[in-house]
């Protein structure tokens, strides 16, 4: 399998063409022209210099995001057109696993660092796991997925991490010449930086990751493809803001249930539909509320919703949803509060369970704020992806 | 009705994404659209009251496919069919360009096809082309939008001389400023338009702009200024606002100005020539005024139809075509030119 990588997520610009495990070619640029300017004449020197017959590309490995809005748009654009004209498949690859895939088989905890701006990184926190059979090589793991945190968050996580097992962290990616003296600060455990050869976007490494991916059956269409920017323009932030100012809560009418089943599509991968929504109307022990804003003119006035089951004197609490541009705003909390308010004083229930993702984070600490605590682990109970389920009761 | 497409036909497949309108068209021998596809995005800019930049730009590129897909499929030919590839590299919002400009990019580079980078105003004017078969050079242009107010020479094909242009805002700039001054809401332009049928367009006095020094130059910030000093002094008197006698007055002070530098220019230049442009172009008020005093000095007078002054990728094939004709082409390094000039060419 012949894979075209592109990586111009950052400052780097950076093509290459990997076939199985050869590196055909791979060119970088680390300058300050465009990379609308440099992009393609790049790939068209390695198209001269190999000889290369753009029909036998079987597909597109991008760096989809996060990274400078402009440029991921520049690469994608760029894979677009490629792939429209070509008729291959795109494979969207984040760009911070890209990054960390630089430190092949690497023991340490691996964390990659861009410049985000406004006081935060593009980072995530991987390691590399040996493979049971020998040959096989290692495994990128993800330890933190890809998010747009300050940097004091995630040294914060590497440090425990490293204090509980005696682990130690390779820094690398362009943030690092940008926040190094903090680094250095911050982090109480052992660390190092990557050196040149490896700390920058590599389109090999975007392309050698692709290709795994493209194994576990990951990619669109070219038409299909967009990049994950991870974060909102200016001007729908500051609006979801104003927003999220002003809503109130209150119970599902029948006249939510559209907006109800779109909010559950968009925050779960395994979520309820329409009917089961429409059966909480009429049962008396269950109850949704929805958080619904006062703005009238957005199109989506739900902006998050919860579930209550009663049973038997027990309320399950299932379905905590928020829209995700309307998250970290305390939604969720209120929404929670209303909820275990209802259910004291409608059924008069004293003790709350429910379950959420291992990985969940923000969830799991909203959940603690409201004097939720873990009784146990249900392993591997969620699919797309698997995880754990934490069970969490209040009493 | 099957097109028929023959071997010396030259067929351009044109993009456009400089603003809020994702667009492809492919276009036959510079006049006959094949197919003309404009996604629009205006519904999601009403909420911000404008264009936001960065919202226009992630949408140009989830549609930018399907748009370019449905042009080629709805004009019935295959992108192996294609001639040449042109796109609009300039003037408009470097992100939103950048989407297009780097498409089109891998477009040309995949199938081999030649390279365009288009002026969008050249394509506005070119509009006129599509439409009115016995249009030729040399003629008079007024190019009307929300980013442009130009008057222009079009001695030849991809030949301008600029005779002016607005000092200020554009003239779509101030629709747009005045109609959310009066409470109408964006867009402006056809808001007012609308609104104008019903208003006196003699009940205000607004004055109309000259600008020291230069007979063809525009500005329209005072009369902006006018209007909103109008709206205060009424609303300090108490005097009741009559919204579309506003707005007509408003329409008129615009329209006027336009129409007697626009026809003086073609009369001291010596043409018997005269079109129109651009989204403001599709005014109303603007193409009456225009057609009745143009016959009254026998001047032939050429408007394309609304679909076509509003951005599209139709009038960037016209324009590639021509420049298609006389040799002009782009390197993969083209780049986005937010600020481009008319008759400037950054092309290899």
């Amino acid at each position: 399998m012949k894979i075209l990588g592109l990586d111009s997520s950052g400052l780097v610009a950076s093509v290459a063409v990997v076939e199985e495990d050869v590196t055909i070619a791979e060119y970088t640029v680390n300058y300050k022209k465009t990379h609308s300017q440099t992009l393609l004449p790049m790939f068209d020197e390695i198209k001269r210099m190999t000889e290369l017959d753009l029909h036998t590309l079987d597909a597109i490995a991008i760096a989809a995001g996060p990274g400078s809005f402009t440029g991921l748009r520049i690469g994608s654009a760029t894979a677009k057109g490629l792939g429209l004209a070509l008729n291959i498949p795109i494979i969207p690859v984040p760009t911070v696993d890209a990054l960390a895939y630089n430190a092949y088989g690497c023991g340490t905890l691996i964390c990659p660092l861009m410049d985000a701006r406004r006081n935060q990184v593009y980072t995530g926190l991987y390691e590399f796991q040996k493979r049971t059979e020998s040959g096989a090589g290692y495994e990128l793991c993800t330890i933190e997925k890809q998010c747009a945190v300050s940097l004091a968050e995630i040294v914060g996580k590497i440090n425990e991490l490293c204090r509980e097992n005696d682990r130690e962290v390779l820094f690398l990616g362009d943030g690092v010449a940008v926040y190094r003296d903090q680094i250095t600060a911050l982090t109480t455990g052992k660390y190092s930086f990557a050196p040149s050869c490896c700390n920058r976007q590599r389109a090999s490494c975007v392309a050698a990751l692709g290709a795994e991916l493209y194994k576990k059956g990951i990619s669109e269409t070219a038409a299909e493809h967009a990049p994950e920017y991870l974060r909102l323009s200016q001007a729908e932030r500051e609006r979801a803001e104003h927003t999220a100012d002003k809503y109130h809560i209150r119970e599902m009418r029948r006249s939510d249930l559209e907006e109800v089943t779109a909010l559950e599509a968009s925050c779960f991968s395994m979520p309820w539909k329409y009917g089961d929504f429409e059966e909480t109307l009429t049962n008396p022990n269950r109850v949704y509320l929805v958080a619904q804003a006062e703005t009238a003119d957005i199109k989506e006035r739900i902006l998050g919703g919860c579930m209550l089951t009663n049973i038997a004197g027990e309320g399950g609490i299932t379905n905590v949803a928020v829209r995700e541009q309307y998250r970290g705003k305390k939604i969720a909390t209120a929404l929670m509060e209303a909820l275990l308010k209802l259910g004291r004083e409608r059924y008069g229930i004293t003790a709350f369970t429910l379950e959420v993702r291992s990985q969940n984070m923000p969830a799991r600490r909203l959940y603690e704020k409201l004097g939720f605590v873990s009784k146990g682990v249900r392993p591997n109970f969620y699919e797309k992806p698997k995880d754990d389920a934490v069970i969490l009761w209040k009493d | 009705m099957m097109e028929m497409i023959k071997k010396e036909d030259i067929l351009i497949l044109a993009i456009e994404s400089s603003c809020d309108e994702t667009a492809a068209a492919v276009v036959k021998n510079g006049r006959e659209v094949l197919s003309n596809i404009i996604s629009s995005q205006i519904e999601l800019h009403t909420l911000y009251g404008g264009v936001v930049p960065e919202i226009a730009s992630r949408k140009h590129i989830e549609k930018i496919n399907q748009v370019i897909e449905e042009a080629l499929h709805e004009a019935n030919v295959a992108l192996e069919e294609i001639t040449a590839i042109a796109v609009t590299y300039g003037p408009g919002l470097v992100g939103a360009l950048l989407v297009g400009v780097s498409a089109a990019k891998a477009l040309s580079f995949a199938t081999e096809k030649p390279l365009i980078g288009v002026h969008h105003i050249e394509g506005h004017i070119s509009a006129n082309f599509i439409e009115n078969k016995v249009l030729e050079p040399p003629f008079v242009c007024l190019v009307v939008s929300g980013g442009h107010t130009h008057l222009v020479v079009v001695k030849d094909y991809g030949e301008y001389e600029i005779l002016g242009c607005t000092r200020d805002d554009a003239a779509g700039e101030a629709f747009d400023k005045v109609a959310r001054a009066i409470g109408l809401g964006y867009p402006g332009g056809p808001k007012i338009d609308k609104i104008s049928r019903e208003g006196n367009p003699d009940a205000v006095k607004f004055p109309r702009a000259k600008v020291d020094g230069s007979n063809y130059d525009f500005s329209f910030s005072g009369l902006k200024s006018a209007v909103l000093n109008y709206l205060n002094t009424c609303e300090m008197k108490g005097i009741e606002i009559h919204t579309a006698d506003v707005a007509a007055s408003f329409q008129k002070a615009v329209v006027d100005v336009l129409v007697e530098h626009s026809l003086n220019a073609v009369k001291e230049y010596g043409y018997d020539q005269f079109a129109i442009a651009g989204g403001v172009a599709s005014n109303s008020a603007l193409r009456t005024a225009f057609e009745s005093e143009c016959a009254k000095r026998k001047i032939e007078f050429y408007h394309p139809s609304p679909i076509l002054c509003t951005d599209n990728a139709a009038m960037i094939g016209a324009a590639g075509y021509y420049e298609y004709l006389k040799g002009r082409r782009s390197g993969y390094d083209l780049n986005a030119v937010p600020n481009l000039r008319l008759g400037e060419r950054r092309i290899v």
